[in-house]
């Protein structure tokens, strides 16, 4: 029989003793300069920011809450500092192409100054034509262009005036134009004199106005290539006239420019535009709403607004010359969001745009720089990731809506040029994201070239210990929270220990202990203490499990109210207590289950209940297979398992999964198979490989936490307790109640390493060593599992030898 | 010298046809009433000699738009002229409404018009668009000109619809014709003292002396009422054997303000110059 002295109350939970560190409080520890644990993730965020290829973007992964963005952003923000500061960029009006704005690359800084400059020199312009075509200069010279024109009409239409008088004919100007009419000094003949006339004058004035007719119709043909003529004239003038008035003010502000050649380009552009565009400035908005209609008068006055609006510049991107290379966070990282969008205004009831509506992206703010992005948020948006992996491709920005690209609508919209990306993206999300992307996109393992991976644990050692306590004493500070006293720093340890679930590692999840920390803070304000202690801590770790453990309670409950059928004294043949973890969001707790075993004679089937009703998962009906071939392996090696096994985890209405339960289970079938009872007042975790070895199991802590309140409040009697495998005991981390019912022998934890340990634990009975001739000593659990095994087999040979294979083959068929 | 106050001008009358129909001179006339806070009245006058040309069989018209011949009717030529009617009453009540002017129309057939005389002595004021030329939109505006100056009425004769620039020549051969037509040009026109030019017509040297006493004094009492809108000019005295009335006036387009049964009113070849001048004619009684 083994020793099966319980686990001492040391070895149940770790205890931090920080008096080596010689502090009172967080007030006296320093600053973590480090992130804390995190060295693979920050020399792969060195790397990534410092390699400036192609594909060498970063994606940082780890878990939610352990601080990715903040800590990247540490590293980031001096580096983008001591860039150089990228150009600023502005879209122009596409004079040619006017739905393809282009592009203006102005050194950094310098964008909005000539976005003032443009404003200014477009007001100025607007009111130096007004004042140009009021002048009498302009007035009289359009006169004399229109005069001479109309001289030119008038000398046609005399020369007819004269021939039609010589012959009595009148020229006639109807509504609509000219006809002619016969006449009597100056007077035209009504139809009735007209019949009076003798039938030769009458017949003279028809072929006389036949004759004129032609002369009319060849002067009316000449007018309208008179009046292009006169309107090529006044564009002449006009062109002439803004030119005088223009040319200075752009010449003034290119003075400004003359480093920059695109800029002198736009303003040659400008510069013809105005001119050519100048009958818009004739009026201003106030003459225009005097004098014409108010349709008309708001036509002319979004024409004027659109010729100024086109001379003008958007100014997409403008930097502080003294800024460094920015680092931008897109929060929401939509298609819109990243690469930007073009509005559109309405205009008497249509949707219409131009270059001033195109706003920037996160890509565009971002460029020379870096962009962080949340990789979860990014995957989601619709055609966000394919939109960020298009661009980074192809190395530059395309502003394009997702109806253009997907061909949808067909609102009127343009093709700005697209402009040069030179960035560093770096993505933030969890590990499944980054090993989901990384196989099954074929584009991720070429522009994400560096993969951050964060831990969220860090081995507990002095130097760890240390600079843990430094790493509270930042957080306290960074979050104005008091400082923590000694004691309650120890107690914030303890339960990032437990959060790992090993004694031996320390969580560096910065969220969950920026909660814990700001929880306690508020019981220590509600106290009205100037320091956090260990008791605000305690509470705070209490009060949160409280606020979450409302299910944990109504299993609790059940038990208690004898719904839930569970014992926990005496002993019973096949029947033992199990125990599962059930996780709700961040909470889990322990909850004890019976498991039962019924054995008889079979063709060697353990049948696993919750698997036939589908209740089991995988993991768990492999544990159960393993149970078989470990019963077959170790008792009848040279006969055939004559046995059929049921196994069920009683009052279990929900699905069941792991194999944490295998050893239980079989601990169970080989009391049923011994006939040797279980005691009750033990709960058992941990699974069994096929030879009988006890393997680790997650939860640990839940379990015996759950099987113990249970107990707890039925009245602890000194012989109840918990079996766990050997390999879990480096991950005991339980609480204070189990510590210390444990060190007053009120319950026991016992660690155990293979099945035979565990059977005589829970028997009381030894296991039994196979002896040299392949027995097991007769009272003992083996040797009573081997004859039972072996008395099946004999009555399974006896059976089939009397004619019942074939209803034996039958039974085990269903 | 007090001046007298100015005559009251209330009732305008905007006289169109079929040749004068155009924006410009709608928004002349209201902005003439505005100024004055009258009412305007529009007549459309149905000119008699396109209804007579429209029922000869052989008389084909050619519209400006295209050079093809058109057969004209009676019943085409009546349907164009209503058009035209409608669409000057519109321009009427848009333009009066946006200077919130009270406007009047009605469209009247050229025979009856002529016979209506109580329509002309109750207008305060007369405006008529004409320019003489052929091509111009004024061409037939001249059939109702000469009447309208036999009318005992101020009437103002607007040229190709044209704006009215504010430069003003009053002829004058009296102390009382300057004193007249510059009253009339300040209170119809809105003209300023300094834009105003007295020009002597065929005055001796005495009723010359007189005007340029006139004037000294009109300044004196605006300078009095710091009116401030400098002084009014006055032309040299010409010889009677000088240039004629048309070289001496200027600028090419200023209005011309006349004294009905002066000197000038009396010479037909002079008068006849000035209506088929570029100037519009303000005639004054």
């Amino acid at each position: 029989m083994v020793d099966t002295k319980a686990l001492p109350a040391s070895q149940l939970c770790r205890r931090y003793d920080l008096e080596a560190l010689g502090f009172k409080d967080t007030t006296e520890l320093e600053d973590l300069r480090e992130p804390l644990g995190q060295d693979r993730a920050v020399e792969a965020i060195r790397f990534g920011i410092g390699v400036r290829h192609h594909g060498f973007n970063l994606f940082a992964f780890g878990p939610s809450g352990s601080g990715k963005t903040e800590i990247i952003r540490r590293y980031l923000e001096p580096e983008a500092a001591a860039k150089p500061v990228p150009d600023d960029w502005c879209y122009i009006n596409n004079f040619k192409v006017p739905d393809h704005p282009k592009l203006l690359r102005l050194p950094a800084g310098r964008a909005n100054d000539l976005a003032q400059q443009m404003e200014a020199l477009t007001e100025e312009v607007r009111a130096v034509i007004s004042a140009a075509y009021e002048s009498e200069d302009y007035r009289t010279r359009l006169d004399v262009i229109v005069e001479q024109f109309k001289l030119k009409q008038e000398e046609a239409f005399e020369d007819l005036q004269k021939k039609a008088d010589e012959k009595n004919v009148s020229i006639v100007r109807t509504p609509m134009g000219l006809a002619l009419a016969p006449s009597q000094d100056g007077k035209v003949l009504n139809p009735e004199a007209f019949s009076k006339l003798s039938s030769e004058s009458q017949e003279k004035f028809k072929k006389d106005i036949g004759e004129l007719e032609g002369d009319l119709q060849a002067v009316v043909r000449m007018l309208p290539e008179v009046e292009r003529e006169q309107r090529r004239e006044i564009t002449k003038l006009n062109r002439e006239v803004t030119s005088f008035a223009v040319d200075h003010l752009i010449d003034e502000i290119r003075e400004k420019w003359r480093d920059c050649t695109a800029v002198l380009v736009f303003f040659d552009e400008v510069q013809d535009y105005i001119i050519n565009h100048s009958d818009v400035f004739r009026l201003t908005k106030d003459e225009a709403v005097e004098t014409v209609p108010a349709r008309i008068a708001a036509d002319f006055v979004m024409q004027q607004e659109r010729v100024i609006g086109n001379c003008q510049i958007n100014v997409l991107i403008s930097h502080d010359a003294n800024g460094g290379a920015p680092v931008v966070y897109e929060d929401n990282p939509t298609v819109e969001n990243l690469i930007g969008r073009i509005e559109h205004r309405s205009e008497f009831g249509s949707l219409v745009t131009d270059f001033r509506l195109i706003k920037p992206g996160a890509l565009h703010r971002a460029n020379g720089g870096y962009l962080i992005l949340d990789a979860r948020r990014l995957v989601f948006q619709p055609y966000a990731w394919e939109t960020l992996k298009r661009e980074l491709r192809s190395q530059e920005v395309r502003i394009e809506s997702l109806t253009q690209m997907m061909s949808l609508g067909s609102m009127v919209s343009l093709q700005p040029e697209t402009m040069p990306l030179d960035i560093k993206v770096i993505l933030i999300g969890d590990p499944l994201l980054y090993y989901l992307l990384s196989q099954n996109d074929p584009d991720f393992q070429n522009l994400f070239k560096v993969p951050v991976d964060f831990d969220d644990r860090l081995p507990v050692t002095d130097d760890a210990v240390a600079l843990y306590a430094k790493f509270i004493a930042t957080e306290a500070r960074k979050k104005r929270l008091m400082p923590l006293e000694r004691g309650a720093v120890e107690k914030v340890m303890e339960r990032m220990t437990r959060l790992t679930s090993d004694t031996e590692r320390l969580s560096s999840h910065t969220r969950s202990l920026s909660d814990l920390m700001s929880e306690a803070d508020y019981w220590a304000a509600s106290r009205k203490a100037s320091h956090i202690a260990a008791e605000d801590v305690t509470h705070a770790i209490k009060a949160h499990i409280h606020r979450s453990d409302r299910m944990r309670e109504r299993t609790q409950e059940q038990f208690q109210r004898g719904t839930m059928m569970l014992d926990t004294s005496g002993a019973k043949v096949g029947q033992i207590n199990g125990l599962s973890v059930m996780q709700l969001g961040d909470f889990a707790f322990g909850r004890p289950s019976r498991i039962t075993a019924r054995v008889h004679l079979g063709r060697g089937r353990v049948i696993d209940i919750e698997r036939e009703v589908e209740l089991g998962g995988p993991l768990h009906s492999k544990g159960v297979l393993i149970l078989s071939n470990f019963l077959a392996a170790r008792y009848t090696e040279n006969k055939p398992l004559s046995l059929n096994a049921s196994l069920v985890f009683e009052q279990s209405y929900g699905g069941v999964d792991g194999d944490s339960a295998s050893s239980t289970e079989l601990y169970a079938l080989l009391s049923a198979l011994a006939d040797v009872p279980i005691k009750q007042s033990l709960a058992v975790t941990g699974s069994v490989n096929q030879f009988g070895e006890v393997q680790a199991i997650g939860g640990v802590n839940e379990k015996i936490e759950g099987f113990f309140d249970l107990c707890n409040f039925r009245g602890l009697s000194g012989t109840q307790g918990v079996l766990i495998p050997e390999s879990n005991v480096k991950h005991l981390m339980l609480k204070d109640e189990v510590v210390e019912a444990a060190e007053k022998g009120k319950f026991h934890i016992f660690s155990v390493a293979s099945i035979d340990e565990g059977i005589e634990i829970l028997t009381g009975m030894p296991a039994g060593e196979l002896d040299a001739a392949g027995n097991y000593p007769k009272d003992t659990i083996n040797g009573r599992v081997k004859l039972r095994l072996e008395a099946f087999a004999e009555s399974a040979r006896r059976y089939v030898k009397s004619g019942g294979e074939e209803k034996m083959s039958e039974v085990n068929d269903d | 010298m007090t001046e007298p106050s100015p005559p009251k001008y209330h009732r305008v009358l905007l006289q169109i046809d079929a040749a004068t129909h155009c924006q410009e001179t709608v928004g002349a006339a209201i902005d003439i009433t505005a100024r004055l806070g009258g009412e305007l009245h529009g007549i459309f006058i149905e000119d008699a000699d396109l209804i007579t040309v429209g029922e000869f069989d052989f008389i084909r018209e050619f519209r400006l738009s295209s050079p093809t011949a058109h057969q004209l009717d009676r019943l085409t030529l009546k349907g164009q002229l209503r058009a035209m009617a409608r669409s000057v009453q519109r321009q009427l009540e848009r333009a009066g409404s946006r200077r919130k002017v009270t406007v009047g129309f009605r469209s009247v057939r050229e025979d009856v018009w002529r016979n209506e005389g109580e329509t002309l002595v109750d207008a305060d004021l007369i405006i008529i668009e004409s320019t003489n030329r052929l091509k111009s939109r004024g061409y037939r505006g001249q059939r109702s000109n000469r009447r309208a100056l036999a009318t005992m009425r101020p009437t103002l004769l607007l040229k190709g619809g044209g704006r009215l620039v504010p430069y003003v020549t009053v002829i004058c051969d009296s102390v009382d014709a300057a004193d007249h037509g510059m009253r009339v040009a300040r209170a119809l026109l809105g003209a300023s003292l300094k834009n105003i030019t007295l020009l002597p017509y065929r005055v001796t040297e005495r009723v010359y002396g007189e005007i340029l006493n006139f004037e000294q004094e009109f300044s004196k009492s605006a300078d009095q009422a710091t009116e401030g809108s400098g002084r009014v000019h006055v032309a040299p005295l010409a010889a009677e054997s000088d240039n004629s009335i048309m070289s001496m006036l200027a600028p090419e387009n200023g209005v011309v303000v006349l004294k009905t049964g002066g000197a000038l009113m009396n010479n037909p070849t002079e008068l006849e110059s000035l209506i088929i001048s570029q100037h519009p004619l303000l005639f004054v009684q």
